[in-house]
């Protein structure tokens, strides 16, 4: 055979082939029309960006939900501490001894008023335990030309001199008001007419024994003299004159749990104790509502999600004269990370912690096995994954000044399942079981900062950082022999936290 | 403007709509490659029909994979890949009812092809599709598109050994078929005498 006729067909193949060219049937377009999606407005990443935003916006927005109903809720402790402040900063010295030594009966009857309202739209209440806590917002509210004041009790009350008396049964309605202070200080007719003092009467009989016991020195044999018993009846108000006139009294009070609906219009032109310090208040709640035990011990538990950035170095396996893994250039990928944290903290600064989750490990490899062919390989793993963390914590600013905020450093093994894998080249897929990890094994990393919403919820932001590798290749890690891919990842986390301390 | 700049401008343009999914940069980079990217499936698939589900199923992922083209490379090297990856995939698909064996009694045709200058393409498209889809498909990625053995063996989930023996035996019967078609050259000329 000829040299001419004798031909490398391979080179005609790849000549001829290489370059064909055949015209499709015409429906082909319309077809593949009806399979491209249609325009969309947010990429993938933009979509991730925007939820993420959604849920820092969520973490805000409860958090800020709960600072109001922290503010309109207060405990007695609370509003013990506040009063004695209130009693501080508003009393006179000279009123102050008379206080303090008017140790009446009636400081020790445990009976609770039910609320003090300030005012119709003042988001604090104040539950009030003992009768001396009336009184000291009742000099608040006078220092501050406080029109009018409601007390609701659950118990009918009355209020003598500057102390309250509670456990009156047969009192209904003792409505009283300072009307020469508000002349003083209001020309508002309206306001004067509608603050009349009110006074039930009551049988004489029925008056507590220790409103009227001379050793309880409330009031001496004489000064009961001057009430008028005629008839058996007492006027409340005559009571409260009496005592008011000897001890020097400028405020009187309402009480009963009735009056509220008829008094709105009062209550709203009654002084807000928001005009109190905020940050003493603030300091005060604090002080009640994140016990100092709370914060420090406790388990906690709560769901977590973040986004991450992650790096999948390429098999050396794979590498061989033509395909050097050098030469893989590796595109800017996002995962993202969700699950359920778990964590005790045993003392002030020392703890252990878990997250378990689904972490996504997205990579896009640009690469280039041979000098003419350039790949476009996305690799997406999903994993298991599993940390076991050491926790070092600290408290940072003063808790009675600010919620308190504690940040932290969490360090600790990590083990990793792959769940599933996707991947494509080219837009492609593709099987890589061999270029993949299945377990992994590595470390794992934690920055993060603990924001408390109240004693038994937090909100966590944070950074993560890991790495891993086959989990039997492990050892060979640091070794030059290590073929096995190694995957890092380094991204952002906010977590909900509900936390349970233990009893002290 | 030199002509080849004017393409790759074009070329520019175009994937800028596709990447913005519009439907008209769309159908232009269909008019543009349909007809060279359908010769690519035909190909790999004797059958026309099954050659445009290919040619469907190919654009479909470059429409919908272009963000991922970074612009490293000519554009229409990278669409062949999908289409070369589109085909490999179908016929994947197809060998898990019939997987590929490793052939190591097979003939090693170690040889190179020899042919009279008489071939055309009409003459290697029928060869080609003269082969059983295993034959043609390591075939195409070997000679034509320049796969190494390694590779191939990763797209079809088969061995390197097993890549290389089917190689070798797509030559041996293409030298078969080509002896074949020469004789019945000459016959029909010795008649037509």
């Amino acid at each position: 055979m000829k040299q001419s006729q004798n031909n490398n067909i391979e080179a005609l193949f790849r000549k001829l082939l290489g370059k064909v060219e055949e015209q499709p049937s015409n429906d082909i377009w319309s077809k593949i029309e009806t399979q491209l999606p249609k325009n969309q407005l947010f990429s993938t990443f933009t979509k991730g960006v925007i939820g993420f935003g959604i849920l820092i916006f969520c973490s805000f927005s409860i958090y800020q939900i709960t600072k109001v109903e922290h503010q309109k809720t207060k405990v007695n402790r609370l509003a013990i501490e506040k009063q004695n402040l209130i009693a501080n900063k508003y009393n006179t010295p000279i009123e102050k001894e008379k206080i303090n030594k008017k140790e009446l009966p009636f400081t020790r009857n445990n009976i609770s008023l039910n609320e003090i309202h300030f005012n119709k739209k003042e988001v604090l209440q104040v539950n009030i335990n003992r009768s001396k806590d009336v009184i000291e917002n009742l000099q608040d509210l006078n220092a501050r030309s406080t029109e009018s004041v409601v007390i609701q009790t659950q118990q009918p009350a009355i209020l003598i001199g500057n102390e309250l008396a509670l456990n009156t049964p047969e009192l209904k309605i003792i409505e009283t008001n300072i009307t020469s202070r508000l002349e003083e200080k209001t020309n508002i007719e309206n306001s004067k007419n509608e603050l009349k003092v009110e006074t039930n009467t009551f049988e004489m009989d029925q008056i507590p024994a220790s409103i009227l016991n001379p050793e309880n020195n409330l009031f001496s044999e004489s000064e009961i003299s001057e009430f008028n018993l005629e008839n058996n009846i007492i006027n409340s108000t005559q009571i409260l004159e009496t005592k008011a006139s000897k001890i020097k009294v400028e405020k009187e009070a309402i009480v009963l749990k009735s009056m509220w609906s008829e008094k709105e219009e009062l209550m709203q032109k009654s002084a807000g104790i928001d005009e109190v310090d905020p940050l003493t208040l603030r300091r005060l709640k604090n002080k009640v509502n994140f016990d100092r035990v709370n914060i420090n011990k406790g388990f906690y538990v709560g769901p977590f999600a973040g986004v991450n950035y992650s790096w999948l170095s390429v098999s050396k396996k794979y590498q061989d004269k033509e395909y050097r893994v050098e030469n893989v250039k590796y595109k800017l990928s996002f995962g993202k990370t969700f699950g359920v944290a778990l964590g005790y903290d045993f003392s002030k600064h020392w703890g252990v912690a878990t997250d378990f989750g689904l972490s996504t490990i997205n990579q896009t490899y640009l690469e280039r096995p041979s000098e003419n062919k350039l790949n476009t390989r996305s690799v997406s793993l999903n994993y298991w994954q599993l940390p076991i963390y050491i926790k070092y914590k600290a408290n940072i600013g003063n808790r009675l000044q600010h919620r308190p905020i504690t940040v932290g450093g969490l360090i600790g093994p990590q083990f990793s399942f792959l769940k599933n894998q996707k991947s494509t080249e080219n837009g492609v897929d593709t099987e890589i079981n061999q270029r993949i990890n299945e377990k992994e094994f590595g470390l794992a990393g934690i920055i993060n900062a603990d924001f408390y919403i109240n004693k038994n919820l937090f909100l966590t932001l944070g950074l993560k950082g890991s790495f891993g590798t086959n989990l039997n290749g492990f050892p060979k890690l640091q070794g030059s022999d290590n073929k096995d891919p190694i995957s890092y990842q380094f991204g952002l986390f906010t977590r909900f936290n509900f936390k349970v301390a233990p009893k002290h | 403007m030199q002509p080849t700049d004017y393409k790759i401008e074009l070329y520019k343009q175009l994937i800028d709509g596709c990447k913005k999914n519009n439907r008209d940069s769309q159908k232009k980079m269909y008019d543009l490659l349909s007809s060279k990217m359908f010769g690519v499936c035909l190909r790999y698939v004797k059958d026309r029909e099954i050659a445009e589900d290919l040619l469907q199923e190919g654009f479909v992922k470059i429409f919908t994979n272009i963000e991922k083209f970074r612009g490293e490379g000519s554009f229409e090297g990278w669409a062949r890949r999908i289409f070369v990856n589109t085909a490999i995939e179908a016929y994947r698909k197809s060998t898990k009812m019939y997987p590929i064996v490793n052939l190591e009694s097979a003939e090693h045709f170690e040889g190179e092809l020899v042919y009279n200058d008489t071939l055309e393409l009409e003459d290697l498209m029928k060869l080609i599709h003269g082969l059983s889809p295993g034959y043609r498909t390591v075939f195409n990625l070997y000679v034509i598109e320049g796969y190494s053995h390694k590779e191939i063996a990763e797209l079809l989930q088969i061995s390197e050994g097993t890549s290389k023996s089917q190689l070798a035996r797509a030559r041996y019967l293409l030298q078969d078929l080509i002896t074949a078609n020469e004789k019945g050259t000459k016959q029909n000329e010795a008649i037509a005498k």
